[in-house]
């Protein structure tokens, strides 16, 4: 695959293609740059949805610490991009438990001003609470043990297996298993709760026969 | 369906969740994706390219930052850390307890043998234990002797218990006066011994 096909490739909301995956993480490794961009650009919506369900403080700025360790270490990296996505999420996953840590740690702080704040892009959470909120995923993994919300953002939107997912949380196959079942039979139900109820007939007044 | 895979239905609600706008890199990663070459990756670096990033808030060591970190020091700690340190604030709770009583102990007890206080109507039958202080007080050469008499006033605060008063006041002692020191012994010697022994034959 030609390098100028996945330079040109315009952001889209489907996952990026298995093949595109593996190209991009050889080139960044070789070092090209528009290669971290563009691994940035395609993986960085997952990553930050995986930390934003997980309720994880500071979302977009955990991203970037999550894609900077990454970058640090790609050179050492060896894998395909399957395993480079896998790996991400991992990274994503400690630090999302040290976000939540350094949270509990410093419970006071000077308010955030946002004059003084240089960045000028729109807050990217902003608008994903929007699309959360409107998808209803809020309420849905609301209903869910953090461990449960954990074992399916790790699922659903990392693509993890169930071994990875145990070695990566310390867990055996089975019970990651059995938090997957549980939280797929809660959500299961939160969905049949929210589909509108069908009004029930009236019975027709039977008829007696006349006599 | 197999038991590891997820319905594609719930599959769906959730994959909004990644499908969301790029979120905008921190300034380190926004100076690496700018120029990969850079050096901010380099461990030294970091601190650096952390001192560009907006001013975060500071933290202050207040006392409840600091019992903060402490307690979040303890949460870290596993089960044998917190068991581990539970003991050694006991054990440390423990022997600061033993030595405040071993102090309060030394300053109230007294500077001579209980011996003292020992009914001399029945020791006198066994005529063992307080042949030693008479023995003592007899001794006018013990200078240590003259020491332990002049704690025995001191400590009791003049109960009569004197060594000049109670050597010839032999009367006094046998008609019923028992609460005397070592020092009643001391002019009471007939009694004790070769009165005592005669009255049990």
């Amino acid at each position: 695959m030609r390098s100028q096909d996945i330079r040109d490739r315009s952001v889209r909301k489907e996952p990026v293609p298995p093949e595109q995956l593996d190209a991009l993480v050889d080139a960044a490794r070789a070092g090209g740059g528009w290669a971290f961009e563009r691994l940035w650009r395609e993986l960085a919506p997952s990553v930050a949805g995986y930390l934003r369900g997980r309720g994880v403080p500071d979302a977009d700025d955990v991203t970037s610490e999550v894609f900077l360790v990454a970058f640090q270490q790609l050179a050492t990296f060896d894998g395909d991009g399957g395993r480079f996505r896998s790996w991400l999420f991992t990274v994503a996953h400690h630090k999302g438990v040290d976000a939540f840590r350094r949270a509990s740690r410093t419970p006071d702080g000077e308010p955030y001003v946002a004059d003084t704040d240089p960045r000028q892009v729109d807050s990217a959470e902003d608008s994903a609470l929007s699309v959360i909120e409107s998808a209803d995923v809020r309420q849905l993994l609301a209903s869910l043990t953090a461990d449960q919300a954990d074992v399916m953002l790790l699922r659903v939107l990392g693509g993890l297996t169930i071994a990875e997912i145990a070695e990566l949380t310390g867990r055996t196959e089975g019970s990651v298993k059995q938090l997957q079942r549980r939280a797929v039979g809660r959500l299961r139900a939160q969905l049949e709760e929210s589909r509108p109820q069908p009004v029930p007939l009236r019975a027709a007044p039977s008829i007696a026969p006349s006599r | 369906m197999t038991d590891a895979e997820i319905p594609e239905e719930i599959a769906r609600r959730l994959r909004p969740l990644g499908e969301s706008p790029v979120p905008a890199a921190n300034p380190a990663l926004a100076a690496f994706l700018a120029d990969p070459g850079s050096p901010v990756l380099d461990q030294g670096d970091l601190p650096a390219a952390a001192a560009k990033a907006p001013s975060r808030p500071k933290r202050r060591h207040t006392m409840k930052n600091i019992l903060g970190d402490l307690l979040g020091a303890v949460a870290r700690l596993g089960l044998v850390g917190k068991v581990a340190l539970g003991t050694a604030a006991i054990a440390v709770a423990g022997m600061g307890s033993a030595a405040a009583v071993g102090a309060v102990v030394d300053d109230t007890s007294p500077s001579v043998p209980v011996v003292q206080t020992v009914d001399e109507s029945e020791d006198a039958g066994a005529g063992t234990p307080k042949a030693e202080p008479s023995d003592d007080a007899n001794d006018p050469a013990d200078s240590s002797k003259s020491d332990d008499q002049g704690d025995d006033s001191s400590s009791y605060g003049g109960s009569g218990s004197s060594t000049s008063d109670d050597q010839g006041d032999d009367s006094d002692e046998d008609s019923g006066y028992q609460g005397g020191t070592s020092t009643d012994d001391q002019g009471d010697d007939s009694d004790h011994q070769g009165g005592s022994d005669s009255s049990d034959d």
